[in-house]
């Protein structure tokens, strides 16, 4: 026992020597992190089970969210506990040759992470509860949390439990059991290379989605309900393929840099990554897996965004809101003047409705009325009738954005009643909805009051104009429901929270590990600066080792991403425009936060001679 | 007749600590001197202060004529590169890269081209015994052999003088002989000058001067 304590005792000094300082430091602030990243998680989730509308699948997104965000900070926790692992474990078997019990020495490992461990989760936790009114103040796409925002009991114990345990396992159990293994020198650069045959999954998955996507051979893929386990089996393979690729990627990369260039910080580099740790694969495999699901769910989300009634809510909200309620010709005006009080309301017509035997139904505008209600009809002719063409409102690669929704169509008719070939569907011009003839009053004449009229009412952008027309008695006919608008808002908020916090906390643990590397190197730097090997070439080195193949990782896996969404989209929505904007702004965003964390670990590798490391060892 | 490495009243301070004092010391192109004394004498400090590593709280560095102390640090690492060889105890290889690319490394620096620079290793490696290992890695091969590729990448550009701070120190006997060996031979072929702190007297047999440092002092300079 007594043994046992001094172990214990002497893993908390070892927590704190100038060396163990920094880790220890680390580690607490890995967990801190970690803690107040799950924290916030669990109330989030917690608030979306308790206000939203469909609990299933609010369950299931809040599954998923809280799934996102735990691995990247166990991975982030994981890593930073096992810093230095090579030098700890020599350590911790210098300890068993002087005679520690193997649960002895993992006492010492415990108690040098735990202490550190501890130390973050009560920073962490502080944290939370102290960022907690400014976090539940932050309102997500018509989402006011305020009133839940705190992890239920189960969650909270989870979240503050499972991060320092993580962290002492992390230290603890990869401890080598016989001194020998651990005192025998690391012959890292001799590990057995990665086999070939982890690149089978994403080429398999990459060749799939591509076939899905196009259609060919068309006796497999080009019948959407033979093709969906096709496309199934492809995007998972491309997850699967991520997790698998890492260091076939890195070694790969590696030997192109080493045959395409012959200076030598590339070869440095170069032969440095070929010799990478796998704990540095595993961070990367798990930074590009992240990116690659946060890209794929935006293009999910891009499905719901190509809806009718997300367009409508954006023309609401962005451009101009329009809604029409119908009325009698007799009772018309005074509902019009009604509807004209209202503030913000730009334009009020009457637009009477008539209806063929055969079921057409046609609308009597002048052109001055349809450019009231900002219909666009091309070079409008009083006493033309017009054909309306909805579908053609809806081209191949529609254009995601305010005011395209008025390129409606319309083509001058003969003043007769057209052929049962006209066209006939569903529109987005509210009032015009099912409308397939517009009728110039010339035509029509004098109608009788009991003429059936819609009344298209204009207003500023917003969301209550129907409300509004219904507090002053006037019942709209196509008020929009904004609730599906604001569920995919927050989807979409949701997918660049999870992304930016995966790419923060996956370039955070990549950056820790390669910064602690880079301090395990100081010796060989210090004597390659002693050779003279200038300090810009091993600050070359140093950048491509650590920033290139990071961001051609994080590229790699955004575009394997949009593969996946694009694939997705192909079988369900085959018309639905790519976000490429978003795409190649994730994209931007992982290559610059590569360059950064280059950086750093260039700066953290001060390539500065020191003499007294020569002489240690 | 100008010596090719000069120290003129050196002193070095480490914080309270003078680790040299009072030093003068003219090493002439393709001498072989050992740098000899007890622990915490300032043996490497000596080296170090040599090679323009240490700053100097008093005194002059002068190499083949021009003073070496005053440059700046990245025209003492060039003055280095081009005109001194070094070698340290653990060898101090780059594990990640095989032994002929350790040993191009500093040519390629230089700006020789990648293949002459390889001719050249290869070359070199062959002198020292270790080719036949050429393409391995550090962790793959003996430390009598990585030292040797040491040796190898301290002579590759032929340098006029090179400084070894205890080659031999992490070595058996045999592979100290071999090293010390390849040390002596290539530096006689190439005409460099040999600087070797050591301990042991049979390494200090393999040249011609010795000089004993004692308390930061030059105490005695003696013929082997």
């Amino acid at each position: 026992m007594t043994a046992t304590l001094a172990a214990a005792r002497l893993g908390a000094r070892l927590g704190l020597t100038s060396a163990g300082r920094l880790r220890s430091l680390a580690l607490a602030l890995a967990v801190a992190i970690a803690e107040l990243l799950m924290l916030t998680t669990a109330s989030a989730c917690r608030a979306l089970l308790l206000q939203g509308m469909d609990p299933a699948d609010d369950r299931r997104l809040a599954l998923a969210c809280a799934t996102a965000i735990a691995i990247p900070c166990a991975v982030l926790v994981m890593t930073v506990a096992r810093l230095s692992a090579s030098m700890r474990d020599r350590r911790l078997a210098g300890l068993r040759l002087v005679g520690l019990t193997p649960t002895q020495t993992r006492v010492c490992a415990a108690a040098e992470t735990g202490g550190a461990a501890v130390a973050g989760t009560t920073l962490g936790c502080a944290a939370f509860w102290l960022l907690r009114p400014l976090l539940a103040g932050i309102q997500l796409a018509g989402l006011d949390w305020r009133l839940h925002f705190a992890p239920y009991a189960v969650d909270s114990a989870l979240a503050v439990i499972a991060p320092p345990v993580l962290a002492v396992a992390s230290a603890v159990l990869p401890q080598r059991s016989r001194p020998d293994e651990a005192l025998a020198s690391a012959r890292r650069a001799d590990r057995t290379p990665p086999r070939p045959w982890r690149l089978g999954p994403l080429l398999v998955g990459t060749i799939l989605c591509a076939c899905v996507r196009s259609g060919k051979p068309r006796p497999l893929f080009g019948d959407p309900d033979d093709a969906l386990p096709w496309m199934f089996a492809g995007i998972a393979l491309l997850g699967v393929g991520i997790l698998l690729i890492v260091p076939v990627f890195v070694r790969l990369f590696a030997a192109l840099l080493v045959r395409l260039t012959h200076g030598p910080a590339v070869r440095l580099a170069a032969r440095r990554l070929q010799a990478q740790p796998a704990g540095v694969a595993r961070i990367v495999a798990v930074l590009m897996l992240g990116l690659f699901m946060a890209t794929g769910a935006r293009y999910v989300v891009v499905a719901w965004e190509d809806q009718n009634y997300y367009r409508y809510a954006e023309d609401q909200l962005h451009h101009r809101q329009l809604v029409s309620f119908s009325t009698t010709l007799a009772k018309a005006d005074a509902a019009e003047a009604r509807a004209r009080s209202l503030p913000g309301v730009r334009a009020v017509v009457a637009l009477p409705q008539l209806h063929s035997r055969s079921g057409y139904a046609a609308i009597v505008a002048s052109c001055s009325d349809l450019a009231r209600i900002e219909v666009s009809v091309g070079t409008c002719h009083d006493g033309d009738a017009y054909v309306l063409d909805p579908w053609s409102t809806l081209p191949k690669r529609w254009p995601v954005g305010h005011g395209a929704h008025r390129r409606t169509i319309a083509t001058p008719v003969e003043a007769s009643p057209p052929s049962n070939g006209a066209t006939v569907g569903t529109g987005l011009l509210g009032p015009l909805d099912q409308v397939s003839l517009v009728l110039p009053p010339s035509l029509v004449g004098a109608l009788p009051p009991s003429t059936e009229v819609h009344v298209a009412v204009t207003a500023a952008p917003g969301r209550h104009l129907a409300s509004e027309l219904a507090a002053v008695g006037l019942s709209v006919d196509d008020g929009y429901d904004f609730t599906t608008y604001d569920f995919v808002q927050r989807l979409k908020l949701l997918v660049w929270t999870i992304a930016g916090v995966i790419l923060a906390v996956g370039l955070l643990a990549f950056g820790i590990t390669a910064v602690d590397r880079t301090v395990q190197r100081r010796k060989q730097t210090t004597a390659l600066r002693l050779v003279g090997v200038d300090a810009g070439t091993l600050r070359r080195a140093q950048w491509v080792e650590a920033g290139v193949p990071l961001a051609a990782g994080t590229v790699l896996s955004v575009g394997l991403g949009a593969l996946a969404g694009a694939t997705y989209l192909a079988y369900g929505e085959p018309d639905t425009a790519l976000p490429w904007g978003a795409t190649w702004m994730l994209a931007a965003v992982a290559v610059l936060g590569s360059a950064l964390v280059g950086a750093a670990t260039v700066i953290a590798s001060s390539p500065r001679i020191r003499p007294q490391e020569i002489r240690a060892e | 007749m100008t010596a090719l490495l000069e120290a003129r009243g050196l002193r070095v301070e480490y914080g309270a600590t003078v680790a040299l004092d009072a030093i003068d010391l003219a090493l002439a192109a393709g001498s072989r001197t050992a740098v000899m004394g007890p622990s915490g004498s300032g043996k490497s400090s000596l080296v170090h202060a040599l090679a323009g590593i240490v700053p100097l709280s008093a005194g002059e560095v002068w190499l083949e004529g021009g003073r070496l102390d005053t440059l700046s640090e990245a025209r003492r690492s060039r003055a280095r590169l081009a005109r001194m060889g070094m070698v340290f105890q653990f060898g101090d290889l780059v594990p990640e890269l095989t032994l002929v690319e350790n040993v191009m490394l500093p040519l390629q620096v230089l700006g020789t081209r990648a293949a002459t620079a390889r001719r050249r290793a290869v070359e070199v490696l062959e002198q020292v015994g270790v080719a036949e290992v050429a393409d391995r890695r550090i962790g793959a091969v003996s430390g009598g052999q990585a030292q040797r590729a040491a040796v190898a990448r301290a002579l590759a550009h032929r340098p006029a003088i090179v400084l070894a701070d205890e080659p031999t120190g992490a070595l058996d006997t045999v592979s100290s002989e071999q090293v010390m060996d390849a040390l002596t031979r290539l530096s006689v072929d190439q005409g460099t000058a040999l600087v070797v702190v050591t301990h042991d007297h049979r390494v200090a047999a393999h040249l011609d001067d010795v000089v004993v440092v004692r308390d930061g002092r030059i105490s005695v300079g003696i013929p082997a």
